[in-house]
């Protein structure tokens, strides 16, 4: 058993009575059981098989966030180049109703979203379809197929919280999930504010 | 597959630690268990302090070891193999903990406790359960007197483990040496 001292541990000369009784502990302490088979057939495990389990949720929530990003700088092309793009009419009761509402996440009621970030929403995704409309047609396209990846995502991660509601992993993804769609309505709704409806 | 097959894990154990790392480096596990077999206790030790649950300790003394086979063409030899394993060893943990893994931990009861988990102020004094005076510190305190108080890592060390500012690690200490000698003479 390797017991050095890598170094002095009381190396700034205060080895008061305290420390003196801290540095008495076995640096050394035997686990209850033999963790060796366990780690041997960990030895075995590939890394990439490790992460099956959350293989499909990352990757959706990877491309629900990279998204975002990109549907950001889009969004604000298309108001750059605005006067140049061709009205294209649009029926703004079928957008509205492509927007999925808001999923309860199912992992316990201590972390079920709360009333706040139900506002939140509730007050971005107000004339959302009007605001849509104001895009031109392929930006208007991206952002829809965006937010629709993005509750593709919060359905798979909370089908998968269903089945491990513990899984804290799981949990960080569905709120980066929620976080990822308010940045998009909001980015949305800053960046159509400044564009005039179409007609 | 291993390179010295007919080798057992107990004359590995015999080899430095030098030459384990190296045989293991070429992928022989039972220089790699012999290693385990050398360092387990200290990483496990660290570990439980850190958590301060033996479940989520042996998890994390599992992951340490793993992760370590699997990078061991990154280990340069410029520390020890123990302090490369510690290092590890904090970075697991305390990534369990980021990730809300870890849960507070009470006390153990009186007559769980382990005789050599006790220690003594002076010769004057009566045993006290200093390991358990330690679990009970807030993490930050704690975390920097596990390292810097028990495993003897200098400030610097224990900073760059622990990712925070020398200062700050300083200033951790000296508050858990005050709640420590509170608590051991309450």
């Amino acid at each position: 058993m390797n017991t050095e001292r890598t170094t002095s541990g009381g190396g700034d000369g205060d080895h008061d009575a305290v420390l003196r009784a801290v540095a008495q502990l076995p640096q050394s302490i035997e686990p209850r059981r033999d963790l060796w088979p366990a780690i041997a057939r960990g030895l075995d495990q590939p890394t990439s098989t490790r992460r099956t389990r959350f293989e499909v949720s990352w990757s959706f929530a990877a491309a629900a966030a990279v998204g975002c990003v990109a549907l950001g700088a889009l969004l604000s092309y298309s108001v750059l180049r605005q006067d140049a793009t061709p009205a294209v009419p649009t029926d703004p009761s079928a957008t509205a109703s492509n927007l999925p509402t808001v999923q309860q996440a199912n992992f316990g009621s201590y972390a079920a979203l709360g009333p706040e970030y139900e506002r939140a929403r509730a007050t971005l995704v107000i004339d959302l379809a009007e605001r849509l409309d104001r895009l031109p047609p392929v930006t208007r396209l991206k952002v829809e197929k965006n937010l629709a990846e993005i509750q593709r995502a919060v359905t798979e991660i909370n089908a998968a919280l269903e089945r491990a509601p513990g899984d804290t992993l799981l949990q960080e993804l569905l709120m980066n999930a929620y976080q990822d769609e308010l940045s998009l309505l909001a980015h949305l709704n800053q960046t159509t504010g400044a564009l005039p409806a179409r007609t | 597959m291993s390179l010295n097959a007919g080798m057992t894990a107990e004359a590995a154990a015999t080899d430095s630690d030098e030459q384990q790392v190296e045989r293991a480096r070429l992928g022989d596990r039972m220089a790699f268990e012999g290693l385990y077999r050398a360092h387990c206790g200290r990483v496990y030790g660290l570990c439980l302090r850190l958590t301060r649950d033996p479940a989520v300790a042996e998890d994390c003394t599992q992951e340490t070891f793993i992760s370590a086979w699997r990078n061991l063409a990154r280990f340069e030899g410029r520390s020890a193999i123990g302090t490369w394993l510690h290092r590890i060893a904090v970075n697991v943990a305390l990534g369990r903990a980021r990730r809300g893994g870890l849960e507070v931990v009470p006390a153990p009861e009186e007559d769980d406790r382990d005789d050599t988990t006790r220690a003594v102020i002076d010769d004057d004094t009566p045993p006290i359960d200093v390991e358990n005076a330690i679990a009970s510190l807030p993490e930050g305190a704690r975390h920097v007197l596990v390292l810097y108080g028990i495993y003897g890592y200098t400030h610097e060390e224990a900073s760059d483990m622990l990712g925070i500012a020398v200062g700050t690690c300083k200033a951790q200490l000296h508050r858990a040496r005050r709640l420590l000698r509170e608590r051991l003479n309450a």
